[in-house]
């Protein structure tokens, strides 16, 4: 269970990231966080593994609170927290295999991480997450070398590779064509249904967010200012959310989208 | 949610016979490696590679290497110590300037680009190859045989030494300049010249000037030493004192030595980075 | 005429824009000649002498083309071609080991004047120690520190070439490691890997071909260094040099001019080929093949 109690982040440039959000996201949930950009769905997630610290309030991870983790309890959290990026962050002159055994190192020892010898079972949590993923015949072929929905599978099966209870992922499919969006989103949204990995997403396509998400969340200048089911949330909430009226730049598939 | 989430299978069971197989290592790969251990065991028996003296012999080192810790800095008031810094100094401008001068002509010539013919372009090539494999203190030795004056056979080895470096550096910037201009200078009617001097040059200048800049800092370094072998310089100053074993005198020239390229090199770095 | 001075509203209208200021421009190339001219002025080189370059130079030149088309099968050339190559592998010894050294010990420094892999203040006292290490001649290395410990001979030109590396190779390799994707650093830090693991999986991957090739790269540059060494007696090619001008056998300098040349161009050929295959990747051939292929399909 994730609780944010009143957390604001702050940054030192004196930018408000967050203002006083309080939410709770129970286990096994699968939350859309939309927004327009700058409206702090990054820092949101970004939160919840640490990765920005939040300034103020109170967040909680499974009870225990991620503000006052020291550096090797940060780690220990983040370990169970899978994250997937905009960019997928592969290391793209290295095979996909290396790629997804990073998600094992927080379980590495010291020479076994420094020479790359992964035991037998790490490998195979390596593999089963490939496997999640449909790209398992991939494993030895160089990152560099795989399509963007493929790079992003890859980075999906490095966050599951974790065996996390929760899984981020910021903007996942904002740099991927419409259908690849859909199969990457239709992915992460398999893995939280059979793992039940708790699993908050941000995007800023209304369509994709309606179709995919039990929770949205909508954001605006730092604050929450929707919460609730997919189907509560129509165009006129996503325009008070926008602040503006809806375009077709807004949803991924424009012939289908609601405002086409 | 309290268990780990991943796999309904225990990590620790058999895996399925399905999994990909790592690849073997590409024989590139492994042929780069043996060779590179082969090479490294040959030539560290060649040398007789051995650490042994810093613990065992440290002793001989010691003394010597004690004497350069208590450097007599009254020497670098000496005159002869302050021409010679000044010389290094002299011979390093002057063979920067000519050098740089002579590369651009060789660099137009060693590119595909601005190269008037491909027998041209091979031929010249082919030279700056030669130029640049011979060391700084191997020409050094060459002109001091030929013009005998220490100073003139500093600055012209020097010289040929920069046409080498410069030349080689500018002509690659040369190969990558955009054709586009070089076509419109071309469609305009311009002449073989007028598209050097108006397509190429302008792109590849910065490039050449920060080349330039680059050898200077080289100068200074290559000077101090070139005047081991009677090139001139502060070198001269160093040999004597090696030879009369002046350790306490070197120590301080030494020293003055990194001082003196390690400011010249920060100003020359800092107009090079402006340049770019 | 007429025309002209109807239409006088035009005039100002044809106000041409002044060209910008070429002050600066000019005082920094008044400058610099003047520095240039100063130099010539004080270094009391006897210019006299370039003379020499054509009148004794083609004289010396011709005597050294003898010594190198003097059947190499008789003696004494046969040995004097042997011991010159014999002396040119010991250079080429030095250097590989230099090279070696320069990058075993250059490695981790790299990353610790990278200023995204260490603290500022660490990141500036590493700079400027490589910045120093840069500012020393090898030759003085040699002189001054290895040959007192490693005494006469190719170990201590081997130690000073090392040590020289590690100036030129530091920064190189640290301006690599800053020029990497951030993207896998972050997503590795929230996997919980530790820092150490964050540089050995996301950082080491990403710049290792181009510090190898930087490698390469200073062991042409040690093949040269390491020839000329042997003048202040720290093995190589360089010993013979120094006794041979001194001795004036100019058969025996061209020959050995010639091994030097020779043998320096084609190390320098295979490792520049060997830099570009590293830098492009094994993966990238073959992927160039599949696109040759599915373009000739």
């Amino acid at each position: 269970m994730i609780e944010f109690r009143d957390v604001s982040v702050t940054y030192p440039n004196g930018t408000k990231a967050l203002d006083g959000v309080d939410l709770t996201i129970p286990d096994g949930q699968f939350v859309v966080v939309v927004g327009l950009s700058g409206a702090g769905k990054s820092t949101l997630v970004r939160t919840i593994n640490g990765i920005v610290p939040a300034t103020g309030g109170e967040l909680l991870v499974d009870g225990a609170p991620v503000a006052a983790a020291n550096r090797r309890q940060l780690r220990r959290l983040r370990s169970q927290v899978g994250m997937i990026f905009q960019s997928f962050n592969l290391v793209n002159r290295t095979t996909v295999m290396n790629n997804v055994l990073t998600g094992r190192l927080h379980s590495a020892g010291f020479l076994r991480s420094m020479f790359g010898w992964f035991s037998g079972a790490d490998k195979e949590v390596a593999f089963d997450a490939l496997e999640r993923v449909g790209i398992l015949e991939k494993a030895y072929v160089r990152a560099s070398q795989l399509s963007g929905g493929q790079q992003q599978r890859v980075a999906i099966a490095r966050g599951l590779a974790q065996q996390p209870r929760i899984m981020l992922a910021d903007e996942p499919v904002a740099s991927l064509d419409p259908p690849t969006a859909d199969a990457v989103m239709r992915d992460l949204q398999r893995i939280n249904r059979e793992l039940g990995i708790t699993t908050v997403v941000n995007l800023h396509f209304l369509d994709l967010a309606r179709r995919y998400g039990d929770r949205i969340i909508g954001m605006r200048a730092g604050k929450v200012v929707f919460d609730g089911t997919g189907a509560e949330a129509d165009d006129a909430v996503f325009e008070s959310i926008y602040g503006r009226s809806l375009t077709a730049e807004d949803v991924v598939e424009k012939k289908a989208g609601p405002v086409a | 949610m309290s268990t780990p989430a991943t796999t309904d299978r225990a990590p620790t069971d058999q895996p399925p016979a399905d999994r990909p197989v790592k690849p073997p290592p590409s024989i590139g790969t492994v042929v780069g490696l043996l060779v590179f251990a082969a090479i490294s065991v040959y030539a560290a028996i060649g040398i007789e590679f051995t650490l042994r003296p810093l613990w065992e012999d440290v002793n001989r080192g010691r003394e010597i290497v004690a004497r350069y810790f208590d450097p007599n800095w009254a020497i670098l008031t000496r005159p002869a110590v302050r021409e010679g810094f000044l010389e290094t100094l002299y011979i390093a401008i002057i063979a920067t300037l000519v050098g740089c001068l002579i590369a651009l002509v060789c660099a137009m010539l060693a590119s595909k680009v601005s190269a008037p013919n491909t027998p041209v372009y091979r031929i010249t090539k082919f030279v700056l190859s030669v130029l640049r494999s011979l060391p700084d203190l191997a020409w050094g030795l060459l002109f001091v045989a030929f013009v005998v004056n220490p100073q003139l056979s500093g600055v012209l080895a020097l010289t040929m030494f920069n046409i080498g470096i410069v030349a080689k550096l500018t002509s690659e910037s040369i190969d990558a300049v955009e054709r586009g201009p070089i076509e419109a200078v071309e469609a305009a009617g311009g002449s073989r010249f007028q598209r050097g001097r108006y397509a190429v040059l302008p792109q590849v200048a910065p490039n050449y000037l920060s080349y330039c800049f680059y050898v200077f800092e080289i100068n200074i370094r290559a000077s101090a030493v070139l005047g081991m072998i009677g090139a001139g310089g502060i070198g001269t100053v160093i040999n004597i004192l090696v030879s009369r074993l002046q350790h306490e005198d070197l120590a301080a020239v030494v020293y003055a030595l990194v001082v003196v390229v390690f400011i010249l090199d920060q100003a020359s770095r800092a107009v090079r980075r402006r340049l770019t | 005429m007429s025309a002209r001075k109807t239409h006088p509203p035009t005039q100002e209208s044809t106000t041409r824009p002044r060209p910008p200021s070429k002050v600066r421009s000019t005082v920094w190339l008044l400058v610099s000649a003047l520095i240039v001219l100063f130099a010539i002025w004080q270094v009391n080189a006897d210019w006299s002498r370039f003379a020499n370059i054509f009148t004794e130079a083609p004289r010396y030149i011709a005597l050294m083309g003898q010594g190198v088309i003097e059947n190499p099968f008789t003696m004494p050339w046969s040995e004097y071609w042997t011991k010159s190559l014999a002396l040119m592998i010991e250079s080429l010894q030095m250097a590989w080991i230099g090279t070696l050294i320069g990058a075993v010990l250059s490695f981790p420094v790299s990353f610790l004047a990278a200023s995204n892999t260490a603290p500022r203040v660490v990141v500036i006292v590493t700079r400027q120690v490589l910045n120093i290490i840069r500012a020393v001649p090898e030759i003085v290395l040699a002189l001054v520190f290895m040959i007192p410990i490693f005494g006469l001979g190719p170990l201590a030109g081997a130690m000073a070439l090392g040590v020289g590396s590690v100036g030129t190779l530091g920064k190189l390799s640290s301006e690599a490691i800053e020029g990497i994707d951030r993207g896998p650093l972050e997503a590795l830090d929230a996997a919980g890997a530790s820092k150490l693991q964050q540089l050995r999986w996301a950082v080491v991957p990403q710049v290792l071909p181009e510090i190898v090739a930087f490698w390469l790269y200073r062991f042409e540059i040690n093949i040269r260094a390491g020839a000329i060494l042997g003048i202040v007696g720290a093995g190589g090619i360089g010993s013979i040099l120094d006794q041979l001008f001194n001795a004036r056998e100019w058969g025996r300098i061209g020959l050995t001019l010639v091994v030097i040349i020779v043998v320096t161009v084609i190390v320098d050929q295979i490792s520049a080929k060997v830099r570009q295959r590293i830098i492009a990747g094994p993966g990238a051939p073959a992927a160039a093949k599949q696109v040759r292929e599915r373009v000739a399909v």
